[in-house]
């Protein structure tokens, strides 16, 4: 393999991983902002109005506090909070801006969320996970093999763009004390 | 001859008579024998259910006497949503069995048998208060006695048996498995016809300010 193929390579990696979590995220902030009484990927679950936001935080909200480890004004805090984090964490990663960063960020959350989920599994509670809104997603082995598999992809999407980035400033130092390029011989 | 045949035939006749009406007529009660009354299922549903049934919030709890989260449930946000919501008329609470514990459903059927008398909530909460005492032995007799008059008990005890309680709690259950219900403490709360599942527990607050966004809503 080249380096410019590996470069190449790289690059399509980066994005559709990046493209990948943006959705995931974008996904699970639509989950708890729509309507809690419309049906998913429905024109009336776009409808989204101040009572019906009000509603469905208060239904995220719950879900918070079905894994007992905040008080009511952190889950309050968390439960008005975490839909419009995850919301522009997967615009900004569906748009590439800022990506070592908020990929750094998306990262850190992961591990979070996986970390209280691990505590929950373990200590036997028998919730739901809440991650992409309300239902009945049960918190079981595989969900956290997923979350491992969410977690690694940011990983991955991390390292990624750090490397990237430094990948262009190296070229962007090297450039200009290359010289001036060669040309080839006049005949 | 025929005299004596005849006085056979009328002896035979009304020891025949005497023995059936022994067998089919109502057995006189022994002295401390408790007469068990006839209950219905809809009269044991009934007993679980508290508020008006046309309040714009209607919460279904599956709930086990021996989980401890349902234990949390019960006794830390339905009692509080009981004085507030459910006797103003904003929420209507109906609460099933939904056992699966060992002793479980022992407590179910004493707490469904004082339903159809009308006592559910005390022997409920005894049931939730006290289950470190019970959970471990399956005594739940002393538990439901102690909230109960002794005549009371008595009937709950003989209900208790009854195929009627045990039928309520297995019908409970069996919805509770239509639904979708696979751990406790999980409510259902229908608001405009729509019915959206809470597993586990939730506390007070926060359910109450969930109630008040429907309501407003």
């Amino acid at each position: 393999m080249t380096p410019q193929t590996r470069t190449r390579l790289r690059h399509w990696l980066l994005l559709v991983g990046r493209l990948a979590l943006g959705a995931l995220f974008l996904f699970a902030a639509y989950g708890k902002l729509r309507p809690v009484d419309s049906a998913p990927f429905t024109l009336a679950s776009l409808k989204i109005t101040p009572n019906s936001l009000d509603v469905s935080m208060m239904m995220f909200a719950m879900q918070i506090d079905s894994y007992q480890m905040l008080p009511s004004w952190g889950v309050m805090a968390l439960s008005h909070t975490l839909p419009w984090l995850e919301l522009a964490i997967g615009l900004f990663l569906v748009s590439g801006l800022l990506l070592r960063w908020v990929s750094l960020l998306t990262t850190l959350l992961l591990t979070v969320f996986f970390a209280v989920l691990v505590h929950s599994y373990l200590a036997g509670m028998q919730i739901n996970c809440g991650c992409f809104g309300p239902g009945a997603e049960k918190l079981t082995g595989s969900r956290l093999l997923l979350e491992v598999l969410f977690l690694a992809v940011a990983l991955a999407v991390t390292i990624g763009a750090f490397f990237e980035a430094r990948a262009r400033r190296l070229a962007r130092v090297t450039v200009p004390s290359a010289g001036p390029p060669e040309t080839a011989p006049a005949d | 001859m025929k005299a004596l045949a005849n006085r056979f035939a009328l002896a035979a006749f009304l020891l025949a008579v005497f023995t059936a009406s022994s067998f089919a007529g109502p057995r006189p009660r022994r002295p401390g024998q408790t007469a068990v009354p006839k209950i219905t299922l809809q009269q044991i549903a009934q007993g679980k259910t508290f508020g008006v049934s046309n309040a714009p919030i209607r919460i279904d709890a599956y709930t086990d006497f021996e989980c401890p989260h349902c234990q949390d449930l019960y006794l830390n946000t339905l009692r509080p949503l009981i004085d507030e919501y459910v006797s103003s008329g904003k929420v209507y609470l109906v609460d099933h069995d939904f056992p699966f514990h060992p002793y479980s459903r022992i407590a179910a059927y004493y707490a469904d048998a004082a339903a159809a008398l009308g006592r559910f909530s005390p022997v409920a909460q005894a049931l939730f208060l006290h289950q470190n005492e019970w959970s471990y032995t399956g005594k739940v007799e002393p538990i439901v006695a102690a909230v109960l008059s002794p005549a009371k008990m008595r009937i709950v005890q003989a209900l208790a048996q009854t195929s009627v309680v045990h039928q309520a709690v297995q019908d409970d259950y069996n919805q509770g498995m239509r639904l979708g219900v696979n751990q406790t403490p999980t409510m259902y709360i229908t608001h405009n016809g729509q019915k959206m599942p809470i597993v586990g527990f939730v506390s007070y607050p926060i359910l109450r300010r969930y109630i008040d966004a429907l309501l407003h809503q």
